[in-house]
């Protein structure tokens, strides 16, 4: 199976380029990018034909695209994908307003090719332990959640509101949203959020918290700030923690660590050393496609939690809670 | 010249025993749970909790302490957030225990931060498990999640992130053999952090007690 990649503006292009190479039978045959520069310097470095033209990219024989561009590009290259019956893997968020993303799902449904969003935080082991107790009722009902996605501010596009749609609301909402919709399998009634600039000197939003209310009654708090420093120990967190009747858990992506002392600006350093969430992701969007299965993740999902994202600003500039 | 500083608080048991050289408890058999007054050479000290909802009798020239301004943690990072030319930040605050304490935990946090402002409560009880969720500004540059879990172990998490500092704090690390065992009371820290009863506190009190329900003292 071939697979093209679109654009290398997301860092995590790397990291599935990388996944492809170790899935046999899988091959990265072509890359595509809006910056010639960039897409040439990835082209290289993984031996394969670069693409200025989208077109004449689409035209190669490749069954999939993965699509890591900036925020604002993923509709219009989501869209070119499903025209040309490529399977689509969109990076998050989905896209930077609910039309585009009705829009994806839209296009995908009538050209009847797969659209999965890129939540690697699903894949991670800690996560699915938890979400398998909940399903088996270890936690009795659940009374309320708690989670944090913090982390450094990305920089580069990801800090210009016209190419990232949003800061750090946006960036680090969506995930948590995502695995709380997973565990508890219900839609989000109510939204109250801050956004602010509190941490650099950056155009977009770096701080924000929100306090969701989901059908079902449960209660959450999220912290999506970039807070994070380059001095600290690591570059952040993706923490939840689950109160149930029965019992509360917490987990922390990158809890499976050890800590390394050194003498440099940063003296204290968590080393990660759980599963790869990108390669399992890759993984499973690979399997999807060969047994012609639904995506785990669908364009709905991208969708839901991106509304979550965006009535959180709403709520910020109108000082009052989004029904939805 | 050194003051003899006496003082009984409502949980003897909290209190730690390497507490300063000039401060003596009085522990009374007969009273040793449930104490309400606490004297001192200049005043008496009451907790918070005993002058809600107000009692004017007992609050007449005594002062009261707050259990989180009761914990040496807390006097450590009031100072490390003080020392800050500007509060700025994201406050992350959850108190667990059989006693939520919110209204106490309010007052102090905006001593330290600033006004409570565009306040939203969430709560939620299920099977006696309960929790609630406080989102509020303090002051012009914090922004905060203040929250509450009904538990029986008692423990204190709380995270601020500025550009200058994170700080991160969880009773239930600090004491390895025991993560459970709640955390002790420092006299020397109620005696500093202890304020006066008058109206202005006993307003702002029930102006606080009135926001978040009248339930959590």
């Amino acid at each position: 199976m071939n697979i093209g990649i679109m654009s290398f503006a997301h860092i995590h292009a790397t990291s599935y380029a990388n996944a492809i190479k170790r899935i046999p039978g899988v091959t990265l045959t072509a890359i595509y990018d809006t910056d010639i520069a960039r897409g040439e310097a990835a082209a290289k470095e993984y031996g394969v034909p670069f693409y200025a033209d989208r077109d004449a990219f689409l035209q190669t024989d490749i069954s999939a695209v993965l699509i890591c561009s900036e925020n604002v590009l993923h509709k219009e290259m989501a869209v070119a994908a499903a025209y040309a019956k490529k399977h689509i893997l969109c990076e998050k968020p989905i896209a930077t307003t609910v039309e585009d993303a009705e829009e994806m799902i839209r296009i995908c449904e009538e050209q009847q090719v797969k659209l999965q969003i890129a939540y690697p935080v699903r894949f991670s082991e800690p996560i699915r332990a938890l979400k398998q107790a909940i399903d088996a009722g270890e936690l009795g009902e659940i009374v309320a959640i708690r989670t944090t996605n913090r982390g450094q501010n990305p920089g580069g596009w990801f800090i210009e509101n016209d190419l990232s749609g949003g800061g750090a609301l946006l960036d680090h909402t969506v995930h948590m949203v995502d695995i709380m919709r997973w565990y508890l399998q219900d839609e989000v009634r109510e939204v109250t959020a801050f956004a602010d600039r509190y941490f650099t000197d950056i155009q977009t939003d770096d701080a924000g918290i929100m306090t969701l209310q989901f059908n079902n009654g449960v209660i959450a708090s999220h912290d999506a700030s970039w807070s994070r420093f380059p001095q600290y120990p690591t570059w952040g967190d993706v923490m939840i923690e689950v109160i149930g009747t029965k019992e509360t858990r917490k987990v922390d992506v990158f809890k499976e660590q050890f800590r390394l002392y050194g003498k440099n600006v940063r003296s204290l350093e968590h080393v990660y050393y759980g599963n790869d969430t990108d390669f399992d992701l890759i993984v499973d969007f690979i399997r999807c496609l060969q047994q012609d299965s639904e995506p785990s993740i669908t364009g709905t999902d991208g969708l839901k939690s991106l509304e979550i994202a965006l009535a959180g600003y709403e709520s910020s500039e109108q000082k009052k809670s989004v029904t939805l | 010249m050194f003051v003899m500083t006496t003082i009984v608080v409502t949980s003897l048991e909290k209190i730690q025993t390497n507490h300063s050289l000039y401060t003596t408890q009085i522990v009374d058999n007969s009273t040793s749970t449930n104490v309400d007054i606490a004297i001192t050479t200049n005043a008496s000290i009451v907790a918070h909790n005993k002058i809600l909802p107000f009692n004017r009798d007992l609050a007449e020239g005594q002062k009261v302490y707050f259990d989180l301004a009761a914990y040496s943690f807390f006097e450590h990072i009031h100072a490390a957030i003080s020392a800050q030319e500007e509060k700025c930040g994201v406050l992350r605050f959850r108190r667990s225990g059989e006693k939520n304490g919110l209204v106490g935990d309010l007052f102090v946090l905006t001593q330290l931060f600033g006004t409570m402002q565009q306040v939203h409560i969430s709560s939620r009880e299920l099977a006696e498990k309960k929790h609630i969720i406080v989102l509020c500004k303090l002051g012009d540059n914090v922004m905060a999640h203040i929250e509450y879990t009904a538990t029986e172990q008692e423990r204190i998490e709380f995270e601020f992130s500025s550009p200058q500092h994170i700080i991160e704090f969880d009773s239930a690390e600090m004491v390895p053999n025991n993560p459970y065992k709640a955390p002790q009371y420092n006299i020397d820290t109620i005696n500093k952090f202890a304020v006066n009863i008058d109206d202005i506190l006993l307003e702002k009190l029930h102006h606080l007690e009135q926001l978040v329900g009248g339930e959590c003292v």
